[in-house]
């Protein structure tokens, strides 16, 4: 099949299932717009490489999100690293600024580097194990586990949540690897 | 084991809201395109030049092609000039396209730099102070002084050596300086960032430009004016390492120093930056100050909205 012709594949596919993945963008990217373009990066690779991808693009398409992600897409170090120094000054205020914690967490992945915002996005968005995040990452689990233990130990350093242990662990529920 | 910011962060994630994506499918088909025939393009082009290149080798066999003999001689040039400014200021001022892009609240950034010094203000897309910052590295980045003036939130935060914001200021990967793989890196040590502002002084910039002329990560495309002036044209050689990032620089000719660079922040904004090489005058040592306007409220680092 002709890259042009993915189109209509991959738009039957956004129109069916394409949200939570857009939703996946937007929490990697930081903004609605910025998801957007990310995820028109994920799909420009897929037609670049369409006529190599066997059976259904969505693995592929959800595999090269991630990536492009963990890989610092749009290079954002640079933003990060005024966020670091200037503390939370750097959130956008907008018209939710008056919703509660939980909102204000997604809004400070932001402030983590790419590859522990991705891990956690893969983590607790997309329920994978361990494992299977290391797997879209191209990572070991090890490092998947690294990853999100900082990035929840940076999220609850900018927020001011303690330790609050719950019993329903992942453990329980046999989601990690 | 879940904990509460585990469970904070599960049920904020359910109340991300994303548009219909529908669509997009389409629009990313005609970047694809777009991006495509450029490549196309570059690629036809450097064909051209090779060719060109082999029948001037052939010619005269020990020559190189005129496009390599001028590249390179602009490459020596710049970076001699530059070896002469790098005691001096550097005045950038960063305009991003399209404006509001990448979730910026502002649209311009105007940089003053010098030795340990640097002042950063972005200014909002209504053409209003966003944010005003000034640091001094004291010793390094473990010990700065640095003010910043939040305008949206009319609030002052100061971070004074030894004070107990300063372990706070300090990124846990320590400082944010220009990697040495100049030719494998595809982003300029610019705009944006404070701590890599910091890194951007005329010294670094000019072991920038040094490096990346001397690998070969540009070529001379000609002259054009830019603002009503001359200039000596470069641009980005594309590298399956790098992958094609367009980037261009521009160069006075009478100077060789950089005036302008521009590049595309992928998928499709762009920034670009004027340079201005100043020497270290009173007057232009000033504009390293950050200015407080009355009433702004002093605040903590934690409390800064």
């Amino acid at each position: 099949m002709e890259p042009g012709q993915a189109v209509t594949v991959l738009e039957e596919f956004l129109a069916e299932r394409g949200q939570p993945l857009l939703r996946s963008a937007v929490m990697l990217a930081g903004s609605q717009e910025a998801g957007e373009d990310l995820l028109q990066g994920a799909l420009e690779r897929v037609y670049r490489h369409w006529r190599k991808i066997e059976g259904n693009p969505e693995g592929y398409l959800r595999r090269t999100l991630y990536h492009l992600a963990a890989d610092g897409w749009r290079s954002q170090s640079r933003w990060r690293a005024r966020l670091h120094l200037l503390g939370q000054a750097g959130i956008t205020a907008d018209a939710t600024d008056h919703v509660d914690q939980r909102d204000q967490l997604v809004r400070l992945l932001r402030q983590l580097p790419p590859r522990q915002r991705t891990a956690i996005v893969l983590r607790y968005w997309e329920e994978l194990t361990e494992a299977e995040a290391a797997d879209v990452m191209g990572c070991s689990p090890g490092t998947v586990k690294s990853a999100i233990s900082r990035g929840l130990q940076r999220l609850r350093e900018l927020s001011g949540i303690q330790h609050g242990i719950r019993d329903d662990t992942p453990q329980a529920t046999g989601r990690t690897s | 084991m879940t904990t509460e910011l585990e469970q904070r962060l599960r049920a904020g994630m359910e109340r991300v809201e994303a548009r219909d994506p529908s669509g997009l499918a389409a629009r990313a088909y005609r970047r694809y395109r777009r991006r495509r025939r450029t490549v196309r393009a570059l690629a036809v082009a450097g064909t051209a030049v090779a060719v060109a290149g082999a029948a001037t080798a052939l010619a005269e066999a020990r020559a190189a092609s005129p496009q390599v003999q001028t590249t390179a001689y602009v490459a020596s040039r710049v970076s001699g000039a530059l070896a002469q400014v790098s005691g001096d200021m550097v005045h950038t001022r960063t305009t991003y396209t399209p404006a509001g892009s990448m979730g910026r609240q502002w649209n311009l950034t105007v940089v003053w730099s010098y030795r340990q010094s640097i002042r950063s203000t972005e200014y909002s897309l209504g053409g209003q102070p966003y944010w005003d910052t000034g640091i001094t590295m004291v010793a390094g980045l473990l010990s700065i002084r640095a003010v910043n003036v939040d305008y949206p939130a009319r609030t002052v935060m100061r971070i004074t050596p030894g004070g107990d914001q300063g372990g706070l200021a300090v990124p846990a990967g320590g400082p944010v300086a220009p990697p040495p793989a100049y030719c494998s890196v595809y982003m300029p040590p610019t705009t944006g960032g404070i701590l890599l502002q910091a890194g951007a002084s005329p010294r670094v910039w000019a072991k920038y430009f040094k490096a990346v002329l001397a690998c070969g990560q540009f070529r001379v495309a000609g002259q054009q004016r830019l603002d009503g002036a001359q200039t000596i044209r470069l641009v980005d050689v594309p590298s399956r390492q790098r992958g094609y990032r367009p980037q261009t620089v521009w160069v006075d000719p009478s100077t060789y120093l950089p005036v302008a660079m521009e590049y595309t922040d992928y998928p499709g904004t762009q920034t670009h930056t004027t340079f201005e090489w100043l020497p270290p005058t009173k007057a232009n040592l000033a504009n390293l100050n950050v200015p407080v306007p009355a009433g702004f409220k002093q605040v903590k680092q934690q409390q800064v909205p």
